[in-house]
């Protein structure tokens, strides 16, 4: 059910695209090739996104943004990096440098954004506003720069499918994970430049307070330099060894101590964290977008449900139909004599059996039932000369079939003359809302299987120019419609 | 563990519906070939029907029987068997003489040999005839569970009661009635309920398909209704500028305008028949109010306006015409109420943002002009009513729930969410400036609840308005 980032972004384009201006019209062929892949529904749609004209320009458009998301990423990591370069620079600018004031200067901005961010992340995981700061930066400068950036007629929908991305939990941990980037540039930078500063520059690192107890800075600064001494990235921060290093105290022998309390505190505190919750950031982005699945049920993909559905034709295709028999031609015999014989062909319950306007014929039989048909037989075997014509009264409310036309064959051809259908209830059919046109049509044909004529004549409303046909095929007596 | 598939095979005479059974089952109109006429599928072509992703269903569509009887015949002097109705039919199927005389039926029996269970299809306009009875004497040797598939029994022409009894006497007391042109899913879930009564053993995979139909249904619901919102927002916060006259009437022609709007109502048309199954060259035989997937009025008419006799009191005073009004709530006439206020309070950074330019262009004797509160209602309504009609489609008795009653449409909550709208030019697809935003998607969100609540509310209405 998933798809990777470069085929969600595709996907959704096309959908928001076909939302806002209608299915694309030349979509038969990349129909075709969604339905031949064996998968689910949304690679079934990706399939055909990916196979939809212009689809390769949108693809090289999606390549763009993703390396404009790379430059954009880079920037910031550069942005961060000189930041915290400058930070130290100013925090180490007079050789005399207050320690604590130091560590605020390089400590203390990373520290509120982080906490915001865990804050944020707590509180509101599930609306998703971590990685909204940035989420601000990045919408900004894709609004700005994307249209600038992309060619193909997708652009717009990719731009806002984009922008959903970032919204989509993927989004959020990716952009959690470049600000995190941002501040780790930022604390190892710092600690960098301290490490060149202090190793060019001699400086005095001391501490003092104007208004506070001294024994709790002692105790602040005790408590800081636990984690780095337990660590030995620093000599044990006695009590005593902090008050040396008191302003006015004079003792200036632990500066290279002092100078190690500071970079392991920014290592310890700053990237660390940074480098740890990036790391976890990214790695969930990692794992969300490998779970990346387009909403099924939006309209624009629900509608294609149907079209994506995959068709298995059955084996008996391989036995095509046969080609029907040549008609056989019927001729009224020459020994003829007598009225035409009249035989119903499946008429309403009620329909009557009364005959045909115009036409003096006598009723046979049907060929409705196994029995009547026998029945009918036995009549038209026992006949001593062929009758001048069949009449086949039929109904167009039924759907000519072979089986009637095969039972029709049959009889005209014991009886040894020509058939005639008449074709009655063109009324009734096009009351029920029926083709009559169409439906006279397949009758014409049916008629045709088997020689024989076909006349339309509603009985209800006997049309004259039926009722002269009717007359003429009895005179002539040929066969043929 | 994977449920075992069901397969289902559509027979019966020809020209009774199997194809249309078929398309509704599976919601696929492009489904083969329907045409009011027999022989019109000449082959057996199936589907299969998956639920996330594994297949419970393969329904089968195939040749009407055309020539039962004389086949009945020809089965019963073929002697052997007497007890062994698939044998039999297996004895037929190797005779090459046989299949070349009842080719679709030999392509039938074949099927019925493959399937679990048989879904006859009769149409109850037809009389019940002897060769429909043979018929079922012949899918009857295929000892497959069988259920009779009542089609076109909302037809006034129906002998529905005539052909129960006459399948009764066959002993076929399985029936159900369902017309294949009805989209009412409480007949489809009846039809897998006579199936799953026949079926013990597909049970757990006709519950299976029941519970994704179910999910389905409800799913499209909620499409349709989104499309519907997304429409009615993008034609909300649709704008154009105009020149005004002296007058402050538009100077300029608003086509434009109109005409971006009734493609992105022909869009939600479209989306909403796809939706329901439906093509847009499909629905001259469906009884829907459209021509070639278009309304036939048009929405900018007074006309059109006058028919729904919709009363809103006016957006907009200025009266641009037809459908439109000119935008007097954010810079028409330069500063409003609200607009000073939000100055004054140095916070409504939207305000002075939209403030800005609209003063420039009133400067240049241009306004911001939209679509007006009528013609979004009759939009409203107009695709509420499409959607009511496809989802129950076919019911022919007079008095059924059918489309909604355009009186009721005017709504508060509709009306505030839809100017709320306008004043976001940023949220129309309809316009350059096009930006999704959450603001939008809140907006959306609500219509969506409102057609969602409306939709509850909504009684039977005896008078259909077309």
């Amino acid at each position: 059910m998933t798809l990777p980032v470069e085929n969600w972004l595709l996907t959704e384009a096309v959908r928001l695209a076909e939302e806002q201006h209608g299915r694309f019209a030349d979509d038969a062929s990349a129909n075709t090739l969604a339905r031949a892949t064996r998968g689910e529904f949304p690679d079934r749609i990706a399939t055909r996104a990916g196979a939809l004209p212009g689809a390769a320009e949108a693809r090289q458009d999606v390549r763009r943004l993703r390396r404009l998301a790379t430059v954009l990423a880079v920037v910031l990591l550069v942005v961060g990096a000189l930041a915290g370069w400058a930070a130290t620079q100013a925090a180490l600018s007079a050789r005399h440098v207050d320690a604590l004031l130091a560590l605020l200067a390089l400590l203390g901005l990373p520290t509120i954004t982080l906490l915001l961010w865990l804050v944020l992340f707590l509180i509101g995981h599930k609306r998703g506003y971590h990685g909204r700061l940035v989420g601000t930066v990045v919408d900004t400068v894709l609004d700005w720069s994307a249209p600038r950036l992309m060619r193909s007629h997708l652009a717009p929908q990719l731009l806002q499918a984009s922008l959903s991305l970032l919204r989509t939990a993927v989004g959020r941990w990716l952009l959690s994970s470049i600000s995190h980037g941002f501040w780790l540039a930022y604390t190892l930078a710092a600690l960098l430049a301290m490490g060149l500063y202090f190793s060019l520059v001699q400086y005095t690192l001391t501490w003092g307070t104007t208004i506070l107890d001294p024994q709790t800075v002692v105790a602040v600064i005790g408590a800081i330099a636990w984690l780095p001494s337990a660590l030995n990235l620093m000599p044990d921060a006695s009590p005593d060894w902090i008050m040396a290093a008191r302003e006015g105290a004079g003792a200036e022998a632990g500066r290279a101590a002092w100078a190690q309390f500071l970079m392991a505190a920014v290592a310890l505190y700053g990237v660390l964290p940074r480098l740890v919750i990036g790391v976890l950031c990214g790695a969930m982005a990692r794992r969300r977008a490998r779970r990346l699945a387009p909403d099924c049920g939006l309209p624009g993909y629900l509608r294609l449900r149907g079209i994506l559905a995959v068709t298995t034709p059955s084996g008996s295709d391989h036995n095509p139909a046969q080609p029907a028999p040549p008609p056989t031609h019927r001729r009224r015999a020459s020994n003829a004599v007598g009225p035409p014989l009249l035989v119903t062909v499946e008429l309403e319950e009620n329909g009557d059996t009364s005959g045909v306007p115009g036409v003096d014929a006598r009723f046979v039989g049907s060929v409705d039932t196994r029995a009547a048909r026998s029945e009918l037989e036995a009549v038209l075997g026992a006949l001593d000369r062929p009758p001048p014509g069949l009449i086949a009264l039929c109904s167009l409310l039924r759907t000519p079939d072979t089986g009637t036309a095969a039972a029709l064959a049959r009889m005209a051809t014991l009886a040894n003359a020509p058939v005639l259908f008449v074709l009655d209830d063109g009324g009734r059919l096009a009351e029920r809302g029926g083709d009559v046109g169409a439906r006279t049509a397949d009758w014409q044909h049916s008629a045709g299987t088997i020689g024989a004529a076909c006349i339309a004549l509603d009985r209800n409303h006997p049309d004259p120019a039926a009722i002269a046909s009717l007359r003429q095929w009895l005179d002539n007596g040929r066969g043929g419609s | 563990m994977s449920l075992p598939v069901l397969n289902i095979g559509v027979v019966g005479h020809t020209n009774t519906g199997k194809t249309s059974l078929v398309r509704t089952l599976t919601q696929n109109r492009s489904f083969g070939t329907v045409e009011d006429r027999g022989g019109t599928t000449r082959a057996v072509s199936g589907l299969t029907l998956e639920a996330d992703g594994s297949p419970l269903l393969r329904i089968y569509d195939s040749p009407g029987l055309e020539n039962a009887p004389a086949l009945l015949e020809y089965m019963e002097h073929m002697g052997s068997e007497r007890h062994d109705g698939p044998a039999r039919l297996r004895r037929f199927l190797d005779k090459p003489e046989a299949r070349q005389a009842f080719d679709h039926e030999a392509r039938v029996i074949e099927l019925t040999l493959t399937i679990d269970v048989i879904l006859y299809v009769v149409d109850v306009r037809e009389p019940v005839l002897e060769k429909y009875q043979d018929e079922l004497a012949v899918l009857g040797y295929s000892a497959r569970p069988m259920i009779a598939v009542l089609n076109f029994v909302a037809d006034q022409h129906s002998r529905e009661a005539a052909w129960r009894e006459a399948l009764a006497r066959v002993r076929l007391h399985t029936v159900v009635a369902f017309d294949a042109r009805v989209r009412d899913f409480a007949t489809e879930e009846h039809l897998y309920a006579k199936l799953r009564a026949q079926l013990d053993a597909f049970a757990p995979t006709l519950d299976a398909w029941l519970v994704h139909r179910r999910k389905e249904e409800r799913e499209r619901e909620a499409a349709a209704r989104l499309t519907i919102a997304e429409l009615l927002v993008d034609v909300a916060a649709a704008r154009r500028l105009t020149l005004l006259d002296r007058r402050g009437q538009p100077a300029d022609s608003l086509a434009e305008l109109r005409d971006a709007v009734r493609r992105r109502e022909h869009v939600c048309v479209e989306t909403l028949l796809a939706l329901y199954a439906f093509g847009t060259d499909d629905y001259e035989d469906d009884e829907l109010p459209l021509e070639n997937g278009y309304w036939p009025d048009d929405l900018f008419s007074a006309e059109t306006l006058r028919r729904h006799s919709l009363r809103t009191g006016s957006y907009a005073g200025l009266g641009a015409g037809i459908g439109a009004a000119v935008d007097i709530g954010t810079g028409g006439l330069s500063l409003g109420a609200g607009t000073a206020l939000g100055t004054l309070l140095g916070g409504g950074t939207g305000v002075s943002q939209s403030l800005g330019p609209n003063l420039w262009h009133r400067w240049r004797g241009q306004a911001p002009v939209c679509v007006d509160d009528e013609t979004l209602l009759v939009l409203a309504t107009r695709q509420v009513y499409l959607l009511d009609e496809l989802r129950a489609r076919g019911h022919g008795s007079p008095g059924a729930v059918r489309g909604s009653d355009y009186r009721q449409m005017p709504d508060r909550d509709l009306l505030r969410s839809l100017r709320n709208a306008r004043r976001h030019p940023r949220w129309s697809s309809l316009n350059e400036t096009f930006r999704d935003s959450s603001g939008r998607t809140k907006v959306v969100q609500a219509i969506t609840e409102t057609l969602t609540r409306k939709r509850q509310q909504s009684v039977p209405d005896d008078h259909p308005v077309r």
